[in-house]
This record gives C-alpha cells, structure tokens and sequence, in this order.
C-alpha cells in the first residue's frame, strides 16, 4: 500500500480527508511543518498532501527545507489562501488543488502524484516549474494579486536632458501661472 | 445660473494659489513652469527645487516609470491623463495621491502644455488595501470548514455505499462544523452591525457563569479526544469554586464569548499545554480568565489587541488565519453586559485574557 503524509494544521481536515483516503492509501499525519519534516525525514512516502498556511512552519518553510535538504517527494499542494498557484509556481509543484475541495478530484489528483513520482517525473520540492497543474480557481499568481510590473523602463532620471525626447523649443518657459495662460 | 462677470487675475492666482487640491502646469517641453502652495506645502519643498524634471524626485521609485510613461504618452498624444502614485510628503512619508492632467491652449488656440490637480487619496487606498486583505480572509475562514464538512460528508457516503455503518462522530464532527460556519457568519454579521454604528442585540436572563464555563470546556474536552490524528493536546484545568455565579446577560452572547476566549488559547498555543480556567467572586465582579502558553502578544500592541481586525504582528495570517473580529467582539459583549475585557500578556510566558461581568442584582448581599 502506498503510504501518504497529510499535512494540516486543522483536526478536523485531517481525521476528514484521512478516513476516507485511508481506505486506498496508508495514511501518517502531521499538524505543522515542523512535524511533517521529521515524519519526511525518518521515512519514506509516496506523496505529500501539503497545506499551505499553517503555526510553526508553514508549507511553503516545509518546501524550502525539502529543497534545502536535498530531499525529493512529489508534493499535492492544498490551500484555502489565495497564494497558492504563486507557491506552486514558486517551488515548482506540479499540482496544487484550492479549498474546498472535491474529494474526488483529490484522489484523482493524489494519484497522478504518486504515479509522477514513481515514475521519476519532476517531483514537488523541485524548481521545475513547467508543467504544473493548478485548481487555484480565482487565485492570481503575483504578489497579493496584483499583475507584476511590466512597464519598460525609460531610462529617465531627474534632471537628465533631453525630456522628453520629442520636446520642441520651450513656448511657456517657466512663466508664473496668470490668468491668461488657459487655466 | 452662470456670472458673465470675469473673475480678475489675481482672484484666479488667490484661488488656484490656496485651492485644498495640490496643482501643477507644464510647458510645451513638458517640463513643469508652476506649482502652487499646496503642492510645496505637501512636498516641503521650494519652487525652484520643483520646477523642472525635480518635482520628480518625490516620486516613489516603484512608481515613478509608471507614472513617467503615463504622462509622456498623454502629452504627446494631448490626451488628459489620471494616474495614482506615491508622492513624498515633507516628513518623508510616501502618500498616494491622486492626479489627473489635462491639455490646455493658449489664447491663439496653440496646444501649451498640461495642467493637472492632486489630491491626496492614502486613506482611501489604505482603506481599499484592507479592505482586499478582509475579503481574502474572510474567503479562508470560509472555505476551511467547507473542506472538513466535505470530507465528513463524503466519508460517510462512501461508508454508506459500501454498506458499512456508520460512527455517531462523524456526524458530531460534522455537526460542528457546521456550527463552526454558522459561527464565522454570526461574527461577520455582528463586525457589520457595529461598523454600522448599531449595537449587538442582547437576550437577557439569568444566567450561571460556572454552569455554562463547564459546559463549554467539556465540548471543548470532547471535541479534543475525538480527534484521531492529532498530536497536540490541550489540558484545561478549570477553577469554579463559586457555587452558581448568576448574571443578568444573554446565554448566547456570553458562549460566544468564552468559547472566543478558549478557541483563542489552544489557536495561539500550536503545540499544545495547559489552558487554565478560573471563575471567581470579587465584590460585585464575576471574573473568568483564561491563560494559555501560547505564543504571547507583543507589549507595545496590547492596547490594539481589542479593536475590531486587528492582528499581532508575531501570528500573521499565513500560520494563524482568523478574521481579528472575536476579541473585539467579545469585549463589545462584555461591555454591553455591563463588564470589561482585559488582556495581559507577556512574551514567552503566554496569555491572560480576563472577562469581568458584573453579578446579578439577585446574587450580590
């Protein structure tokens, strides 16, 4: 039986998602990173069902131990925060579902992980970042939601001339603002 | 009704000069000529330090190409403009504001240049910044107890179909969830009321304070030991040796309370400890409080640490999701019952959050 480490800092998410996975998969669980680093380091496990936001460590630290450790195991990344799809992109997870979810598409999900791993596809905890495979729903990638910045940048600095490149000969100088003037 | 009256030059100069709005003109070079009191009062600067390209100087770094393309593109095209950015006020701070630039022409018709007013709109951005953080944790708070009942649901469905029976617990546990939910909703509900003005709507009677504590921590107690995959324990030690303590209040508001206060002190203590709970009689005073081992509240933050959203800034929303609303709440609670709320804390050492109400006029000698 292939065994599974559920990670969440919710009891009742864990007992819930646990009785039910149970039934397919030997089931070990932890309620914060720092316990799920020492169940990952003194065994072995098929797949990881990583939530996000958690106490003591959170699964973004989880992951970055994981990288820092040298240590490979393919990852189900899950959340109920709106950072997820950036987290997964971030650490190059290859799937990563939002919460609520379907149990069903958790198991489905689960087992696409499994079977990843198994067959030596790039596993979370990499920096593969193609290929990922996201359910954030209305979570955008960026920081706190917003778009990066794209603008170009103009190579402008105060005080430098010419500005702008097109100006013609000053008309107005720097008159004093007067009635006439077209405010 | 319009005055066919032109207004005198220096009246416009007067008006433009002391308008609560912050101004600026460029020329045709798209260099800026002019900027009124506002503005340099806002920067701190002088005329000549400003006039130019050096207005932009204040602008924010992260802003400042943005705000550079937004303008050079509009003014090429003679197009009026809005744009919000961060401009330095006089005392360093960075403030957005808002600003919008229009095109003017001279008297023969000729394109001049650009005229534009600022406001200063960081409250109404701060507001909006909290306002999306809000929403964001609100849609956690949400979706956690959706993920559990789901799962609770779902396992016994399958049980079900399998035709296997099927434990009590799952349906306590899924019960709770749903009350759970039912609670965030209530908080919600409650958090717009008083933003509103209004108070908490309060059902009096009569009430045992020790009767409901225990009630209370033994739901806490069963709750613990019907988790199966849990490490962390809390212990609660509870200290009622008052006999019946009776106050006038609303049962509800008042579970509402406690249950805030013992939720919080097995949240904020992660790995588990004693929760201490002792109810005692001090004059005309019931006081409950609750100590965790948790992980404290910075000094300087304990006058916050009741006001509606707020968060200490050693539990970030990241590792202790949660909306800010359940102290506040419950000192609102206290208040109306007539009490108060205090909260003591120190870091390493845990919290203390004592609920004083005062005791029924029937009880008191």
């Amino acid at each position: 039986m292939k065994r599974v480490l559920l990670v969440d800092d919710d009891p009742d998410i864990l007992d819930g998602v646990a009785e039910i996975l149970e039934v397919d998969y030997e089931v070990s669980a932890a309620e914060n990173g720092v316990e799920a680093l020492k169940l990952l380091q003194d065994g072995h496990f098929d797949a990881v069902v990583l939530d996000l936001m958690m106490p003591v460590l959170d699964g973004a630290g989880v992951m970055a131990a994981l990288q820092e450790r040298g240590l490979q195991v393919p990852i189900l990344l899950v959340s109920a925060g709106r950072e997820l799809a950036q987290q997964c992109e971030r650490f190059g997870v290859a799937e990563c579902l939002a919460k609520p979810f379907d149990i069903g598409e958790l198991e489905a999900r689960l087992a696409r992980v499994i079977e990843k791993g198994a067959s030596g596809a790039p596993p979370g905890g990499g920096s593969n970042g193609s290929g990922i495979r996201t359910d954030a729903r209305d979570m955008p990638v960026g920081s706190e939601g917003r778009a990066p910045h794209s603008w170009p940048r103009l190579g402008f600095s105060p005080g430098a001339a010419p500005f702008p490149p097109w100006a013609a000969a000053p008309r107005a100088g720097a008159a004093p603002l007067s009635a006439g003037s077209g405010a | 009704m319009t005055s066919d009256i032109p207004l005198p030059a220096d009246q416009y100069r007067a008006l433009v000069e002391h308008h609560p709005t912050m101004i600026w003109r460029a020329g045709l070079d798209a260099k800026c000529n002019y900027f009124n009191e506002t503005w340099l009062d806002f920067t701190g600067r002088t005329m000549a330090q400003e006039m130019g390209n050096g207005w932009a100087e204040g602008v924010h770094p992260d802003d400042f190409d943005r705000c550079l393309k937004i303008f050079l593109d509009n003014f090429g095209r003679r197009q009026a403009f809005e744009m919000e950015y961060r401009l330095r006020r006089h005392d360093g701070v960075y403030r957005y504001i808002f600003d919008r630039g229009v095109p003017f022409w001279d008297d023969q018709g000729e394109f001049a240049g650009f005229i534009g007013s600022c406001v200063d709109v960081h409250e109404r951005r701060e507001a909006d910044r909290m306002k999306t953080a809000f929403l964001s944790l609100i849609s956690h708070e949400l979706r956690t107890p959706i993920t559990s009942m789901n799962a609770f649901l779902e396992a016994a469905r399958r049980k079900v179909a399998r035709g296997e029976p099927v434990d009590e617990t799952l349906f306590n546990r899924l019960k709770a969830q749903c009350d759970k939910f039912a609670e965030l909703v209530q908080e919600l509900g409650d958090a717009a009321r008083l933003e509103e003005g209004a108070a908490l709507t309060l059902h009096w009677s009569e009430v045992d304070l020790a009767e409901l504590l225990q009630e209370l921590v033994a739901r806490l107690r069963e709750d613990q030991s019907g988790r199966v995959r849990t490490r962390a324990t809390h212990t609660f030690e509870v200290q009622a040796d008052c006999g019946p303590c009776l106050i006038r209040g609303d049962r509800q508001r008042l579970e509402q309370v406690l249950g805030n206060l013992l939720h919080n002190a097995t949240k904020y203590s992660p790995s588990g400890g004693t929760i201490r709970v002792t109810l005692t009689r001090e004059g005309p005073l019931y006081r409950v409080a609750v100590s965790d081992p948790g992980i404290s509240i910075p000094a300087e933050e304990l006058p916050r640490v009741t006001r509606r959203y707020f968060r200490a800034s050693n539990a970030s929303p990241d590792h202790y999701p949660g909306l800010g609303l359940g102290l506040a709440l419950s000192r609102e609670i206290a208040e109306q019952h007539g009490g108060q709320l205090l909260v003591a804390s120190q870091l390493g050492e845990g919290t203390i959050v004592t609920l004083e109400l005062p005791r029924s006029a029937e009880a008191q000698p």
